[in-house]
């Protein structure tokens, strides 16, 4: 026993010194670079859909929504700049260090690229490609500006047209949550949102009840054929999705449960897939615990419900969150199965609000894409560890 | 006799029982998989056509016909044709898409070496990289679309921004152009499921590789890039054959929804992937047959693929 003792300490004290273990900087900022790769993507999908329509199509892009405002008498007043005359200085390219008065017509001032700091640098066009500038750094070093400005005042917007100088321009930075007011407005999105919780919730219900009685019966009960059967069930597992398709559609069809919810959810209730993995995890599950409950006197149905359910929560709850997501995110079949657009579920919703006429109106797309994923990200950050371990199951089966 | 009764009383009840609990899921295994993957194998010998299903259902018996056209060549004009060329480009197609799995692969295996470290925060930078799989929907694909935007979109204002600080007058890439569209395919597929499914079956692979391994090679001075070919690598083979084997059988299926939302399988059918094609022959053009037939062309890849992969990559794992 205490020679036990001695060795498990030692050998923590080894693993503690172990060179492996100890990380550089550059591990971290390795790490952060990835991190990076995979986050710019979505935080483009926000940018975007927090923009202005005027201000999608723009070259460079801009990240941060933002306006103009002066102030005036203490308070914020949003400006739009109409002409400017500047004095300015080039600090890069050709003309480096010359100083000239260009009106902004001539110049195309663009205030920034898109990874340099605020207002620090502005950028004048040298090439002769206009779709393409290059771009020379100049310095403003004063100027004045014909702004229209918008008042708001007491609810009441009047316009009047005023010279400011330029260094009293400010950006402010202003998000448009209008559009996501306006996608729910444009297109029956809470209606796709109800379509795909109630599609994704009654399919997960389905399917982790019946693959779970089915487990059951596989994995505990004893009656002719069983084995046969369970071997028919392994063998479909690797026929793909597409060699159904076909009839299934057919028989919704004849069933005339085409574009109805019976033929959204009623095919996806049933899983081999499911139905193998719960039987896998049952059978892992000590019999000893039942031969005492039916000594007790305990019917099956007792010992299905009180000792095996409460013992499997980890598997029932990895194979709800795969179901749910699965469901959640399943295009082909609801997409062949609608017709009409209030049956249609959030992505063949989303597909077919690019098809009519907003497929380049990015900022309201990116507003219903960032919509359809905010409910994904929610469960996974709840949910991770089953995410994990019910992949881990799966690799383990192969 | 009298104290067998009973027992063979339970028997009874068990399998009455078992059966009861199995009804529903067998029914349902029944109805919509068994049935339909018979029936299916029967349609594919049929020309069913016809833009209403009506009934009776207008289905004629055609033999191997649909299977001829899938798969034969004739002669015209003196050189040989194939009967369907579409289908042998979608063929191309989708082994073309293929091409990323290797990489999808090596960016996993990368990714969950950096994860494989007892550090602080390393929960988040592994939430942060799964996040993609977990948006993976029509979203993401419509995201990828304004991303590869040739005007506007950041990975052409990127392409600029890096041509102009080395003097260079770059435009950018048509992304969504016939020849660029498949790697466009591939990227954002890659980038989507980086983080996701192959990354954390790396990462428990890892994790399962014995510690002695390592001290064992540390006392032999081993430096990283030995221990990784000559422990990690062996130790973790099993997972990489896995994992190879699952990305071929989901690549035979795959591209549906990128191609669906980036170009409609266009432009020209250069991102109609075989799953796009039997969607277009079934849902597009009601062919009925001849979309079963390709869906067990398909099968039938899936599992000579299967075959192979077992056949052949065994050889290259090491089971411990």
């Amino acid at each position: 026993m205490s020679d036990n003792k001695v060795d498990l300490s030692k050998i923590k004290v080894l693993n503690r010194k172990k060179p492996g273990e100890k990380v550089s900087v550059g591990y971290y900022i390795l790490l952060t670079l990835v991190a990076c790769f995979m986050i710019v993507p979505l935080l483009w999908m926000i940018s975007t859909s927090l923009k202005n329509p005027a201000d999608v199509f723009v070259y460079p892009p801009k990240w941060i929504p933002d306006y103009n405002y002066i102030i005036e008498d203490g308070n914020k007043v949003e400006v739009n700049v109409i002409n400017e005359v500047y004095e300015i200085k080039y600090i890069s390219g050709a003309l480096k260090g010359t100083k000239s008065t260009v009106p902004k017509g001539n110049i195309d001032v663009e205030w920034r690229r898109w990874w340099t700091p605020w207002d620090k640098v502005n950028l004048v066009n040298t090439s002769k490609n206009k779709k393409f500038p290059r771009w020379d750094e100049v310095e403003i070093l004063s100027g004045v500006a014909t702004l229209d400005i918008l008042f708001v005042k007491d609810g009441v917007t009047n316009f009047r047209t005023k010279e400011v100088s330029v260094d009293k321009v400010f950006k402010g930075v202003r998000p448009v949550w209008k559009n996501y007011s306006k996608v729910i407005e444009v297109m029956p999105f809470l209606r796709f949102y109800w379509n795909s919780f109630i599609v994704s919730v009654l399919i997960t219900f389905g399917q982790v009840l019946t693959s779970a009685m089915a487990a059951y019966s596989f994995s505990r009960l004893n009656f002719p054929g069983r084995d046969k059967l369970f071997l028919g069930y392994l063998a479909t597992m690797m026929i793909p999705y597409a060699v159904v398709l076909v009839p299934v559609y057919i028989l919704m069809n004849w069933l005339n449960w085409v574009d109805t919810f019976r033929a959204l959810i009623i095919p996806g209730m049933f899983s081999a897939y499911g139905t193998f993995m719960l039987r896998q995890f049952f059978m892992t599950i000590p019999v000893d615990l039942e031969d005492a409950a039916k000594i007790d006197g305990c019917n099956f149905l007792r010992i299905f419900w009180n000792i095996i359910l409460p013992l499997s929560k980890p598997a029932l709850a990895t194979l709800t969150v795969f179901t749910l997501l699965g469901s959640w995110m399943s295009f082909m079949w609801p997409l062949i199965v609608t017709n009409s657009v209030s049956m249609k579920t959030l992505p063949v919703g989303l597909a077919y609000f690019q098809d009519t006429g907003f497929g380049t109106q990015y900022e309201l797309l990116m507003a219903g894409a960032f919509m359809a994923i905010i409910p994904l990200v929610i469960m996974f950050v709840f949910t991770q560890r089953f995410f994990v371990e019910g992949i881990k199951m799966q690799g383990l089966k192969g | 006799m009298k104290q067998k009764k009973p027992h063979t009383n339970k028997k009874k009840i068990e399998v009455l029982f078992a059966y009861l609990f199995l009804l529903p899921n067998l029914i349902g295994f029944l109805v919509f998989t068994l049935l339909p993957v018979f029936t299916s194998l029967l349609l594919s010998f049929f020309e069913y056509q016809g833009l209403s299903l009506s009934w009776p259902p207008n289905v004629s018996f055609v033999g191997l016909e649909n299977f001829i056209e899938l798969l034969g060549f004739h002669r015209e004009a003196g050189a040989i044709i194939a009967n369907d060329p579409l289908f042998w480009k979608y063929l191309w197609n989708t082994i073309f898409l293929m091409v990323g799995i290797p990489f999808a692969m090596a960016g996993a295996l990368i990714l969950a070496i950096l994860l494989n470290k007892k550090q602080k925060g390393i929960v988040v930078f592994r939430t942060i990289f799964f996040l993609p799989t977990m948006c993976q929907t029509v979203a993401v694909a419509l995201l990828w679309l304004w991303i590869y935007n040739y005007d506007y979109g950041i990975i052409n204002t990127f392409i600029r921004n890096l041509g102009d600080l080395f003097n260079l007058n770059l435009e950018g890439v048509h992304w969504l152009s016939a020849e660029w569209i498949k790697p466009s395919m591939i990227i954002a597929s890659t980038w989507t499921y980086l983080g996701g499914t192959n990354m954390i079956l790396y990462l428990a692979a890892l994790q399962n590789i014995p510690k002695e391994l390592y001290e064992a090679a540390d006392i032999d001075g081993a430096s990283n890039l030995q221990k990784f070919w000559a422990v990690t690598w062996p130790m973790i083979s099993p997972t990489t054959f896995f994992i190879a084997v699952m990305s071929v059988i989901g690549g035979f299926q795959g591209g549906f929804m990128f191609a669906y939302i980036f170009a409609k399988g266009g432009p020209h059918g250069a991102s109609t992937t075989l799953m796009y094609y039997i969607f277009d022959n079934f849902f597009t053009w009601h062919n009925f047959g001849y979309a079963c037939c390709l869906a067990w062309f398909m099968f039938v890849l899936i599992f000579g693929a299967t075959l192979i992969n077992w056949r052949y990559g065994g050889k290259l794992v090491h089971y411990t």
